[in-house]
């Protein structure tokens, strides 16, 4: 078994397969990503929130103990200074005494909370630095009619440290799982595609074996494909059967030719008169004539059978010039044989979709046929009719004795020779015509002539139509 | 004539042999491709009768090394492989005619006969067809030494099939050859111009015979 490379540009399971999952995958990840960055942030929102509310709160119990009408006790002081997270900013106003301390900047609430009831939570923008703030009022436990109220606020910077941390530890962890699952791939595929290993085994065990191979064993997913190939190596098989039938035919063709050969050598040799010898060189030259033609005629059908020709493409071609070409290399032959060989048929091209060198097989072959049979002094004709369908009308017609109708559609088949007919005809000049036609799609009717003798037509469809 | 038969198969190489030397050909033979090459590139030959299947160098092979030192004597192929590429191919290496095994004697010795008769009218300035003697550059036609009185469209027509021996020749072809004569032609004008030349023929060994739908081809003899 040989080894088939791995050549650039082939289609490989794996990077399909890769590709396939990798943009999914992709996709699903930094939408995870993006979720925990999100859920993360909003919890740690919240946490920084409720920090800010309690020191507030913590502010304000302090106030309210401390009991000193109009300033801040140290504690309370303390408290609003001391933080270590981010920049923080704070106000602590009452309604009587105005502010009672304040960092040099801070944010004031759009609305202001009711007293003694739930802190204000509010956005706010300081230094053009964005800042979370709350803000919570008081009535003022030493001194009666004054409101105090305690703003505090944080730059945001603490608050997305955390989302980022955890992110920064995810990614790594999702590019570990993408690597993962490429190996996995990759090696899965290779896992997968051992399945087929029995079936490999089995076709190579195999010489010349076309016997089905889907019974192998082999995974459901590939079962379209050696349905395939079983298909195929019916139709090779059938192939076979014919080329071997040929081959049968062909030797049994030729060893009548040979046998008579060697009866009339023998007979010439042992001849004492040479009216005798003379005799039997004259059916020598007659039987080594014939195997010629049977020869040449078999080549000339395998031809037309076989379908990896190189000869065969089909292309659009002037069929009245091929005719007009073939009837002419053929005049001589029928002015030998003492026969008018002529053409009828528009000047101007009549196109049709074949292959020139069959096409020039099949006339060869048509005009031998008449030329043969038609007998001397009559007259073969090939005409080519283009039909207002674009349909076209090859006809090669004699007014020789013609074929009796029982024989008609016997005609073309291979070895078949009109019983009594003319020696020397090998039966496979019209079974080659019929194969060409076929290999055409175009259709062959042996009909006789009005004119009494044989009248062969091939119709050829419309080009680039359905036959 | 001497004449060069290339050919590994004994009997059959033998049998040309006799024809051709029935038919004047002086034929020495080879039977090997480098020899047949060998023996063409030292001494001159009028004829090539060439098996392509020969061992040694392979006919085509010794047909392209001809072609190439530029000789230009005809070459008759025989080959047993008769596919239409292969004749295509042989054809435009350089080979003349192409016969196909097996072949019957009197097709060769035919084959041979018009092979030697092209060359010896190629670039002639008199083509011989029977006992009609064409001399070209004087537009003259003679029999037996004496002038048949042709116009000059008749001389043209005669020429252009005479030149085209033993192949149809078609009338747009006809038409187009006697064209440089005469400055127009129509169908009819070519039937009448035929018609007179095949009457002035009449009894000098030659006729046009009418190949139906095809065309014309001069013939020795009479007939029709």
């Amino acid at each position: 078994m040989t080894e088939i490379p791995a050549g650039r540009g082939r289609p490989s399971l794996r990077l399909r397969l890769l590709a396939f999952l990798m943009v999914p995958i992709l996709a699903l990840l930094l939408l995870a990503a993006a979720v925990t960055y999100v859920v993360v942030l909003n919890y740690d929102n919240k946490e920084h929130d409720e920090e800010l509310v309690t020191d507030a709160r913590s502010v304000a119990a302090l106030m309210r103990t401390e009991r000193r009408a109009g300033a801040l006790s140290p504690q309370a002081r303390y408290l609003l200074a001391f933080e270590t997270e981010g920049t923080y900013y704070f106000a602590v106003q009452s309604a009587l005494h105005g502010t009672l301390s304040s960092t040099d900047r801070y944010p004031a609430p759009l609305r202001l909370p009711v007293a003694d009831d739930a802190p204000l939570l509010f956005d706010a923008v300081v230094d053009e630095q964005p800042v979370r703030a709350v803000s919570l009022r008081f009535l003022s436990p030493n001194e009666s009619g004054d409101i105090i109220t305690v703003t505090m606020a944080e730059t945001l910077h603490s608050r997305k440290r955390l989302a980022r941390e955890i992110l920064l530890v995810t990614l790594p962890v999702q590019g570990l799982l993408i690597i993962g699952i490429l190996a996995l791939v990759w090696v899965g595929v290779s896992f997968g595609l051992r399945s087929l290993d029995p079936l490999m085994r089995k076709l190579a065990s195999r010489e010349h074996g076309l016997d089905a191979i889907t019974d192998a064993g082999v995974p459901q997913e590939i079962l379209p494909l050696t349905r395939t190939i079983d298909a195929l190596f019916g139709r090779l098989r059938e192939a076979i059967d014919v080329q071997e039938q040929f081959i049968a035919d062909a030797a049994h063709q030729l060893r009548t030719p040979l046998a008579g050969l060697r009866l009339h050598v023998e007979r010439a040799l042992e001849a004492t008169s040479p009216n005798t010898m003379r005799d039997s060189l004259v059916h020598i030259a007659q039987l080594t004539s014939r195997a010629g033609r049977t020869s040449t005629q078999l080549l000339a059908l395998m031809r037309a059978q076989s379908p990896l020709d190189t000869e065969g493409a089909l292309t659009g071609l002037d069929l009245a010039l091929l005719v007009r070409d073939a009837v002419t290399r053929r005049v001589h032959d029928g002015l030998r044989a003492g026969i008018d060989l002529g053409y009828q048929g528009p000047d101007t091209a009549v196109m049709v979709q074949g292959s020139a060198a069959r096409l020039g097989d099949l006339l060869d072959n048509l005009i031998d046929n008449a030329l043969a049979y038609a007998g001397r002094d009559h007259t073969v004709t090939v005409s080519v009719q283009p039909a207002a369908d674009g349909t076209v009308t090859l006809t090669v017609e004699d007014d020789g004795p013609g074929v009796p109708a029982v024989y008609l559609t016997r005609l073309g088949e291979r070895f078949f020779r009109v019983p009594a007919s003319r020696e020397g005809g090998t039966g496979l000049g019209l079974a080659i015509v019929r194969r060409i036609a076929d290999w055409h799609h175009a259709v062959v009717e042996f009909s006789n002539s009005v004119h009494g003798g044989l009248r062969v037509s091939v119709h050829f469809a419309r080009p680039g139509g359905s036959a | 004539m001497r004449t060069l038969l290339a050919e590994d198969d004994a009997s059959i190489a033998a049998a040309i042999v006799a024809a051709m030397e029935r038919g004047g050909h002086v034929v020495d033979v080879v039977s090997h491709g480098t020899h047949a090459d060998q023996a063409l590139s030292n001494d001159s030959f009028d004829l090539l009768v060439l098996d392509l299947g020969l061992p040694g160098l392979d006919g085509t092979e010794v047909l392209r090394r001809l072609r190439q030192r530029g000789t230009g004597i005809p070459v008759l192929v025989i080959t047993a492989r008769d596919a239409l590429n292969e004749r295509i191919r042989v054809l435009d290496l350089g080979a003349d005619d192409y016969l196909v095994k097996p072949f019957a004697l009197s097709e060769l010795e035919a084959r041979v006969r018009a092979l030697v008769r092209r060359a010896a009218n190629n670039g002639a300035a008199e083509l011989r067809i029977g006992s009609l003697a064409l001399d070209l550059p004087g537009q003259r036609v003679l029999r037996d030494g004496k002038v048949i009185d042709l116009t000059r469209r008749e001389f043209g027509l005669l020429a252009a099939l005479a030149t085209r021996q033993d192949r149809v020749t078609s009338r747009p072809q006809l038409i187009e050859a006697i064209c440089g004569w005469d400055d127009e032609l129509t169908d009819n004008g070519l039937d009448i111009a035929i018609h007179r030349l095949r009457r002035k023929l009449q009894g000098s060994g030659v006729s046009v015979r009418t190949i139906r739908g095809l065309g014309y081809l001069l013939e020795e003899g009479e007939n029709d």
